[in-house]
């Protein structure tokens, strides 16, 4: 299709760069969901591996390429190209996580980047170039910095996003000015390599279809049209490509700046026992915290609090700090977030392990800052944030909190489970803990509705008698042994009137942490009725219903 | 004459308009100071209840219990719920499901799952199961913060901390509720258990507890009535969990094929 006038771009004398142009460096790792989930799943580099989303390949190893597997490919046609193929679950968090260190080894070389996608960073090339001495040299400096952090990359430098992009994978410097003629022979499918998601590279894909279908085969001759043309014809999207293909960026990279992480260590020597002497070290890097959030007029919607005791093991909980009402975050409120925190985990050690004091000593602890953001600027709840009575509840269960300790003050949530007990999760007001089980699951053997509105905070052991005076049991079937008559508590009995039961329930057999047992409901004859098991060979009440 | 109506209007409309504008920001202290409401021209009722109706509306109750309780419950009240722990978040809910916070004081056995059947909204629960010799402090900080507090037996409170607290629910128009007796409480509701439905012979269920509540109490409260309920009551704005199965099973059936 050489028919096409391809050199139709103006080609000034003096290469001239529009006003819309930034240099740009792309840097990119080949394959990069493949090389993070090897990188997971210890895959050794010369076996061929490929990631897939249950559907077809996502992305394919050198290795594979070269035994015939390609993207997009079924996976059963994947293993009939090449049987010894590994295939890898996707995992976009694991691709984006594993790439944080590559974007930071980039960060070393140059300040403000911008992650495309996992795999493929933009750095705007002017000002660096220039400090490194040349391009080349620039480039070359990025990617011994992402060897170093053992991965290959490629690295291109060129006008425009586009450009950048296809001079990175031929690993090219593209001189300034020249980003149209370097553009101009490639195929017009070239454009998907700028597309950033799923979306938007099914349009573009669209876009191609149309344009090789209408003729016109290389980006040298898309970019020839006259722009207002194209737009009135391909719309936005082609308005969009159109710009790329003649070296120009539609928007210059939004650069990320590295924020420093806000945080306040300190050493503890000799390593403190005691709450008060840990508190006193507490005391002191909240100011240091809150001088810190000061100095930045930033504030934080979360505190997360690490101490790490001598034997290694980190305690950590992370605190809301976006509750607390009025006031804000000052140094002596995290003070006593730590001292709540401490005070729980000081306490426990020295009530568990009375012969091994050391266990509890704390040897470093640290408070950092989560989710900051200028003060003033906090995003409100997505209904209209804290109304006036969620301010007044909240300033409330501090100062509650304040007289009694963190641990004091609860906040319930349901949760799954079949017990009255299990069914309910308690976590210190204040505290981002997690209900373990979801509750929207169908839980079979759950005990039915009306709950028992009295849960005992220990369950009583109770006698069980049938009408004999004999004591009744249950046996390995789960039958009753007589019709329950009387229950007997330590300082008095009282008659059965009606009952209902027993409900079996063996939960986690398999695991160490199972337990069996039957839930007998009883109606009394003072007109209470109680909820009775039996748990490993004995009776206890462990609810009324009243 | 027109100008003083048109006063009158343009107070009252600058009176909801702060009132609404101090709900919002919590800024709230219930009662105006009494010199203040200076009304240009005498009003017909004393002008305390007609501040306390209108800046902080009664807290609304189950329609089983309006027979009891009038239209709801008095802001600054102290109720005492005797014989049933039930009836007691029945109590709660209405207010809960409408953006209320209830603070449980000193009643660590309370089912928090037949709070949650009962329609109180846990998320706007908070619970301090064992207060310790600090009750009277938590209580009274809690209720300068919720709208209802429900103080349990756990809390070991002196009469003379009681009659500080049934002061601070007055004056900060909360809500009192015990489940032990409390005594200057404004009104106490007795429960006596008639009987259980559902369970037999080792079939069926506990399913409903009829229950005959009695009123008693101080003032207009005191004169006395009694009512036969059935609980669980219906969660607000819900079906009631004893029947729910059964109309639920008969009314999903449909002819098909």
């Amino acid at each position: 299709m050489s028919a096409v006038p391809t050199p139709a771009v103006p080609t000034p004398a003096v290469p001239t760069r529009s006003a819309v142009t930034t240099r740009t460096a792309v840097l990119w790792v080949p394959d990069w969901p493949v090389v993070a989930a090897m990188r997971a799943g210890e895959v050794a580099s010369h076996e061929p591996a490929a990631v897939h989303d249950g559907r077809r390949l996502l992305a394919v190893s050198a290795v594979a390429r070269a035994a015939g597997v390609r993207r997009g490919m079924r996976r059963r046609t994947a293993q009939g190209v090449c049987p010894e193929l590994v295939l890898l679950g996707a995992d976009e968090a694991r691709d984006a996580v594993a790439f944080e260190t590559v974007a930071q080894a980039a960060e070393h070389v140059v300040p403000g980047i911008e992650v495309v996608r996992p795999g493929l960073l933009l750095v705007p090339a002017d000002g660096a170039a220039r400090y490194h001495g040349s391009t080349e040299a620039f480039a070359e400096a990025l990617t011994d910095a992402v060897v170093r952090v053992g991965h290959e990359s490629q690295v291109g430098v060129a006008d425009g996003l586009l450009a950048a992009l296809l001079a990175a994978r031929a690993h090219a410097v593209v001189p300034p000015g020249t980003s149209a003629q370097f553009l101009a022979p490639y195929p017009v499918a070239a454009l998907g390599h700028a597309a950033a998601d799923e979306r938007s590279r099914t349009a573009t894909r669209t876009l191609v279809d149309l344009l090789v279908r209408l003729g016109i085969t290389t980006l040298g001759a898309f970019a020839a049209l006259p722009a207002g043309d194209v737009e009135a014809r391909f719309g936005e999207l082609g308005a969009w490509a159109h710009r790329l293909v003649r070296g120009q960026d539609p928007r210059p990279p939004v650069r990320r700046r590295p924020t420093p992480d806000l945080e306040a260590v300190c050493e503890l020597d000799p390593p403190a026992t005691r709450l008060d002497v840990a508190t006193f070290a507490g005391r002191r890097i909240a100011e240091d915290l809150h001088a810190q959030l000061l100095a930045r007029s930033a504030t934080c919607a979360r505190l997360e609090v690490v101490a790490l005791t001598e034997h290694g093991t980190e305690l950590s909980r992370t605190w809301r700090t976006d509750l607390g009402g009025l006031g804000g975050l000052t140094a002596a409120r995290i003070t006593d977030r730590i001292r709540w925190q401490l005070e729980g985990w000081l306490d426990r050690a020295a009530g568990t392990d009375q012969g091994d004091p050391e266990r509890g000593a704390v040897v470093r602890l640290a408070v950092r800052a989560r989710e900051v953001s200028a003060a003033g600027a906090e995003q409100g709840g997505l209904w209209g944030g804290a109304s006036g009575a969620d301010v007044r509840a909240h300033r409330a269960l501090d100062r509650v909190q304040g007289l009694l300790g963190a641990h004091a003050v609860l906040t319930p949530a349901l949760q799954g489970g079949r017990d009255v007990r299990e069914q309910v999760h308690l976590a210190p007001w204040g505290t981002s803990e997690r209900a373990e089980r979801p509750a929207d699951r169908p839980w079979p053997g759950r005990l039915p509705a009306p709950a028992p509105a009295t849960v005992l905070p220990a369950p009583e052991p109770v006698t069980v008698l049938d009408a004999a005076g004999r004591a009744v049991v249950i046996d390995a079937r789960w039958t009753l042994s007589a019709a329950p008559a009387w229950v007997r508590w330590a300082a008095r009995e009282a008659r059965i009137v009606a009952w209902a039961g027993p409900w079996p329930l063996a939960e986690r057999w398999w695991a160490p942490d199972g337990h069996a047992k039957a839930h007998v409901q009883a109606v009394l004859d003072d007109g209470g009725a109680v909820l009775l098991a039996w748990v490993a060979g004995g009776w206890v009440c462990e609810a009324r219903y009243d | 004459m027109t100008t003083t109506a048109h006063a009158r209007e343009r107070e009252a409309r600058a009176r909801a308009v702060l009132a609404r504008v101090e709900q919002r920001t919590g800024a709230r202290s219930l009662v105006a100071p009494v010199g203040t409401v200076a009304s240009p021209v005498p009003e017909p009722e004393p002008a305390r209840p007609v501040l306390t109706d209108l800046e902080r509306p009664p807290l609304p109750v189950p329609p089983e219990l309006e027979r009891l309780l009038g239209a709801g419950l008095r802001r600054g009240a102290t109720v005492a719920v005797l014989g049933s722990t039930s009836l007691a978040l029945a109590l709660l809910a209405p207010a809960s499901v409408r953006g209320s916070w209830v603070g449980v004081v000193g009643q660590p056995s309370i089912g928090l799952v037949a709070a949650a059947q009962a329609g109180v909204v846990l998320d706007r629960v908070a619970l301090v199961p064992e207060p310790g010799p600090d009750a009277p402090g938590v209580v009274a900080a809690l209720l300068d913060g919720m709208d209802m507090v429900l103080v349990g037996p756990r809390s070991g409170l002196t009469d003379a901390d009681r009659r500080r607290l049934v002061a601070r629910a007055r004056e900060r128009g909360s809500v009192l509720v015990s489940t032990a007796p409390w005594p200057g409480a404004g009104l106490v509701l007795g429960v006596r258990t008639l009987g259980w439905t559902g369970a037999g012979e080792g079939d069926g269920r506990l399913l409903s507890l009829d229950v005959r509540v009695t009123r008693s109490g101080r003032g207009a409260a005191g004169a006395p009535l009694a009512v036969e309920l059935t609980l669980p009551l219906a969660a607000p704005g819900r079906t009631p969990v004893s029947d729910g199965g059964k109309t639920a099973g008969t009314s999903t059936l449909r002819l098909v094929g």
